[in-house]
């Protein structure tokens, strides 16, 4: 579902990511590393938000950079950056549904689509509600809902459980479980938690390289995530 | 800040003592991988253990078995009458068409903006009753209507661009009906502005003729816009209309007599004529044609991988 080969993004002089290689295909997917190790441009270019200064990206069996194929994998694509701002004076309700029109769903089937994404999330009660009167942990929630109202087959969450309760974090693991099942899901954390929790491997970045990609069992055997940072 | 926690080989999910299936048995146990002497302790121990057993579950779902369970689950749901119902809308609908939310970003600052530049023309060309404020407004309007969708839209005031240029609308399409929107604002306000200011005999279509100068520079910003931004891109253009606005006066302030004021009012008055003219009509209509059809040639620019 995800191929990349020998990906590289530079940044004015720095290498943001260098020879990045990836193949994901079903499942959730970690990936790990310290700060400032690549996550989010990696994210970045596998979302189509930004594009590789080398190197080759397939997604779907698609190419990004041919248009019509670019449009076919967008449609498919469910994205939420680590920041990121909504319109505070719409409701719950109104906001996925833009979201679900933004990637060209059939407009009779998004009002049920964003309510099943509420629900997903556990804001099936607040669809009515403003975004301005929404707290942190639901302005994130709802973020992670805009990323799978179109039931996308690629999901990249970048940092998704920033600001959610235990219990919360509990209910999203068994929701990227669910949508592992037929969708590939990266998921870019800090929390081995959310690893543990959720995911069925872990890629792990460090200064834009990839210094480890295997299962859970396979990087505890290697001496875990301090060892192969 | 970085958490890490220690390594542990404890059961899914989340185990708390030694009286549990390590991971890698219940792992291969969900494959069937398990070795047969760890059999005979492993499965008295799921018969009696909830928690491994919904590990086990829990693993089979994940593991390379999931996906043929997902199918044999849909295939037999097909075979008995299609698939449970799922949660049904509720009867409350979105109350607006979710193509609307697009133009949501419009702030009300610029709005404001440009009702003052109106009313200001308005209320100095009454005080006055000069031509010089309405000429100035007229020369001035075709640059406002992409101020504002840039300093609506662009740059960092769309807080939702990092998603929206991830998604098949974000390109063209989303930047024409904002256009579309601050447009349907902003015609009607200056167009009638413009003819409630005193024009001391200028020619009655005039109040009308900055629209086709609006639209061609409205064109050429949106065009260089997928490459520029549309920040960058709307002053560029802006800055081009007003240089243009200069280079064609500066030689007909000459040909009037007075003091500099009345031979610059004299002069722009002049160019708006000129404007309206069959000559000027048709130059603008032509540069706009030309514009559009660039417009269209260049449409995936607005969507490449690491647009704008």
């Amino acid at each position: 579902m995800i191929r990349a080969d020998r990906v590289s993004v530079r940044r004015r002089r720095a290498l943001v990511l260098d020879g990045v290689d990836l193949v994901l295909g079903p499942g959730v997917h970690a990936l790990l590393g310290p700060n400032g190790a690549g996550k989010s441009t990696l994210l970045r270019v596998l979302a189509t938000a930004a594009a590789g200064t080398e190197g080759t990206v397939t997604l779907l069996d698609r190419d990004p950079r041919i248009p019509a194929q670019r449009q076919e994998i967008r449609r498919r694509l469910g994205y939420l950056p680590q920041e990121f701002g909504v319109f505070r004076g719409y409701t719950v309700r109104e906001f996925l549904s833009y979201a679900a029109w933004l990637r060209d769903m059939p407009g009779g089937r998004i009002p049920a689509a964003a309510e099943r994404a509420a629900d997903a999330v556990g804001l099936g009660d607040r669809l009515g509600h403003k975004l301005r009167t929404l707290s942190g942990g639901m302005k994130q929630r709802v973020g992670i809902a805009q990323a799978i109202v179109n039931s996308p087959s690629l999901l990249f969450l970048d940092e998704p459980t920033v600001g959610l309760d235990p219990g919360q974090r509990a209910g999203f693991h068994s929701l990227v479980r669910e949508l592992g099942r037929s969708a590939c899901v990266l998921v870019s954390t800090h929390l081995m938690e959310d690893v543990r929790g959720a995911c069925t491997d872990v890629t792990v970045l460090s200064d834009g390289r990839v210094t480890f990609q295997g299962t859970l069992d396979a990087l505890d055997a290697a001496g875990g995530y301090t060892a192969v940072v | 800040m970085t958490e890490h926690h220690a390594p542990s080989i404890r059961p899914h999910p989340t185990p708390t003592d030694d009286r549990h299936l390590p991971t890698p048995w219940v792992t291969a146990y969900a494959e069937g991988s398990l070795d047969p002497d760890l059999l005979g302790h492993a499965e008295p121990h799921l018969r009696h253990c909830r928690r491994c057993a919904r590990a086990v579950n829990e693993a089979v779902r994940l593991g390379p078995y999931g996906a043929r369970l997902d199918g044999l689950h849909a295939a037999l749901l097909d075979r008995i009458g299609g698939p449970p119902p799922g949660p049904t809308p509720s009867p409350r609908t979105a109350r607006r068409p979710p193509w609307l939310a697009v133009t949501q970003g419009l702030r009300l600052p610029w709005l404001v903006a440009v009702i003052c530049v109106c009313a200001l023309g308005v209320g100095l060309a009454e005080l006055g009753d000069s031509p010089t404020p309405r000429i100035l407004l007229l020369l001035l309007a075709p640059t406002l209507p992409m101020l504002c969708v840039a300093g609506s839209y662009g740059g960092r005031a769309d807080p939702f661009a990092e998603v929206t240029r991830t998604t098949p609308a974000g390109g063209l399409r989303i930047l024409l009906m904002r256009t579309a929107q601050v447009l349907v604002v902003c015609v009607p306000l200056l167009t009638g502005a413009a003819a409630l200011m005193p024009g001391a005999g200028a020619h009655p279509y005039t109040s009308a003729g900055w629209l086709l100068p609006c639209l061609a520079v409205t064109l050429a910003t949106l065009l260089l816009s997928s490459c520029l931004g549309s920040w960058t891109a709307s002053l560029v253009t802006g800055g081009g209309w007003l240089l243009l606005v200069y280079v064609l006066a500066k030689p007909m302030v000459k040909h009037y007599e007075g003091d500099l004021s009345h031979r610059v009012t004299a002069a722009l008055t002049d160019l708006q004529l000129r404007f309206v003219g069959a000559l000027g009509m048709v130059a603008f209509a032509t540069a706009s044609a030309v514009l559009a059809e660039l417009l269209v040639l260049r449409r995936h620019a607005f969507t490449r991988l690491g647009a704008r």
